[in-house]
């Protein structure tokens, strides 16, 4: 099996992350629930794995909220610490960012104004029309065709005009670095099982040590601290991390940390983006080699359907994901309303393996000319 | 050997002072004990082997909120 599909979600994980599920699953308690033995290890497992994460990240281990997926984080993020006004968000977001916004702006709180990160400077347009807003909700890396933005720059505009910068770090945790403390993010969003490694079923919500804003709550319940009050604990985590959590699952992510080294080696991604775009047929969209890009990109074979596409390569083994990749908006910036084809690498895929690829690709459109 | 609890406000933070306290060569556990609970419902802290005081200044450094502190004698 070729596994190209590592936007969806990293594979295979590393067997480290594997042992460390089963033994949580053997060994742990409810943590924050109990002062007994096993209850204690799993609390230990979870500060650990705020310990790791908060390293990466350049933020306090009690800022890393643990969350189910980035999804949540961002729900958390959009909802908790954004109360009104003008809101920023790229034309290349997921719908983990921006269903959440549609809401807020259903319900009359914000009104939404697009800037183009696929223009000569991004970071210009955002400038232009950062002005005003309350805050700026943005993709650190395209999910759908890899391109990167400027974080840097943008915090610093969002930060020059008062506004709270979110970030999007599903795709980019693991494979760039994503730092509160040099780049003054407020807040970052990521996956778990991503770059990163973990299961599925985990994601990130870290907190610049700068940012003292109590969040509002999206989910209420049990904290196992403050258990006599009717609110929520006012600090974090706790805070933001009702019920029960899935400690098995972040033990995993936690062994994964231990194994955490930055994507680097672009040379089988660059063979197939230059291989892809010269076979006749070929449409590919991601950004030009030497620039800033994740190994990431979208394509379609003319007169073929993206899905087509894929199953053909399911059934040879090959694993990419067809359609829209949540993302209709970047979709409809790159110009793909039909959908295309993802290809998403790993640390673990090869140059050979992309030599097979682009040959079952070069034989498909032989077959459409 | 003096021995008492500090209440801190979760379990994080009660981890979160153990590491600080042993990085400064302090002996500190994690605890959910009835000491904790007589201060704010359910709650957790470290029991801390050594000296309070000392135990107390390190953690305002680090902007940890110690919420209370029980000495091992007033235990009934």
């Amino acid at each position: 099996m070729i596994y190209f599909d590592n936007a969806a979600t990293s594979y295979p994980k590393s067997p480290a992350a594997v042992r460390a599920v089963a033994e949580a699953m053997r060994s742990c308690g409810n943590p924050g629930r109990g002062g007994h033995a096993p209850a204690m290890r799993a609390a230990k497992i979870m500060y650990e794995c705020r310990e790791k994460a908060a390293r990466a990240f350049g933020t306090d281990p009690e800022r890393v909220i643990l969350a189910p997926s980035c999804t949540a984080a961002l729900n958390m993020a959009v909802k908790g610490y954004i109360n009104s006004g003008k809101v920023l968000l790229s034309n290349l977001e997921h719908n983990a960012a921006c269903r959440p916004l549609y809401s807020m702006r259903g319900a009359g709180r914000i009104e939404l104004v697009s800037f183009d990160a696929l223009a000569k400077d991004a970071a210009e347009d955002f400038a232009g029309k950062v002005k005003g807003a309350s805050a700026a909700v943005f993709t650190h890396g395209s999910n759908v065709c890899g391109k990167l933005l400027p974080l840097a720059a943008l915090v610093k505009h969002a930060h020059e005009n008062g506004a709270l910068a979110v970030v999007d770090a599903a795709q980019t945790a693991g494979y760039r670095e994503v730092s509160l403390e040099r780049t003054g993010v407020d807040i970052v969003c990521c996956a778990g099982h991503k770059g990163l490694g973990g299961p599925m079923g985990t994601g990130l919500l870290l907190i610049n040590r700068a940012l003292d804003i109590t969040p509002a709550t999206i989910l209420e319940g049990g904290t196992g601290v403050y258990s006599l009050d009717e609110d929520m604990p006012p600090f974090l985590p706790e805070r933001l991390e009702a019920g029960t959590p899935a400690v098995a699952l972040f033990a995993g992510l936690s062994a994964a940390l231990d194994e955490f080294s930055l994507y680097s080696d672009f040379s089988a991604f660059d063979l197939l983006c230059d291989t892809l775009r010269d076979i006749k047929g070929v449409t590919v969209y991601c950004p030009d080699k030497g620039e800033e890009r994740l190994p990431v990109l979208l394509f379609n074979i003319e007169g073929m359907d993206c899905e087509d596409v894929t199953e053909r390569l399911a059934r040879k083994g090959i694993c990419v994901r067809g359609g829209f990749h949540c993302a209709p908006l970047a979709h409809r910036a790159l110009g793909t309303l039909s959908g295309g084809v993802r290809v998403s690498l790993g640390k673990q895929n090869t140059a050979e393996e992309v030599k097979i690829f682009c040959r079952e690709i070069a034989a498909m459109a032989k077959t459409r000319i | 050997m003096n021995k008492c609890t500090l209440v801190l406000t979760s379990v994080t933070y009660a981890y979160k002072a153990a590491g600080i306290l042993a990085a400064e060569g302090m002996r500190a556990y994690p605890v959910k004990s009835p000491d904790v609970e007589k201060v704010r419902g359910c709650g957790y802290g470290v029991e801390l082997y050594g000296d309070r005081e000392t135990a107390l200044k390190i953690l305002a450094q680090s902007g940890i909120n110690v919420i209370g502190a029980v000495d091992e004698r007033r235990r009934g």
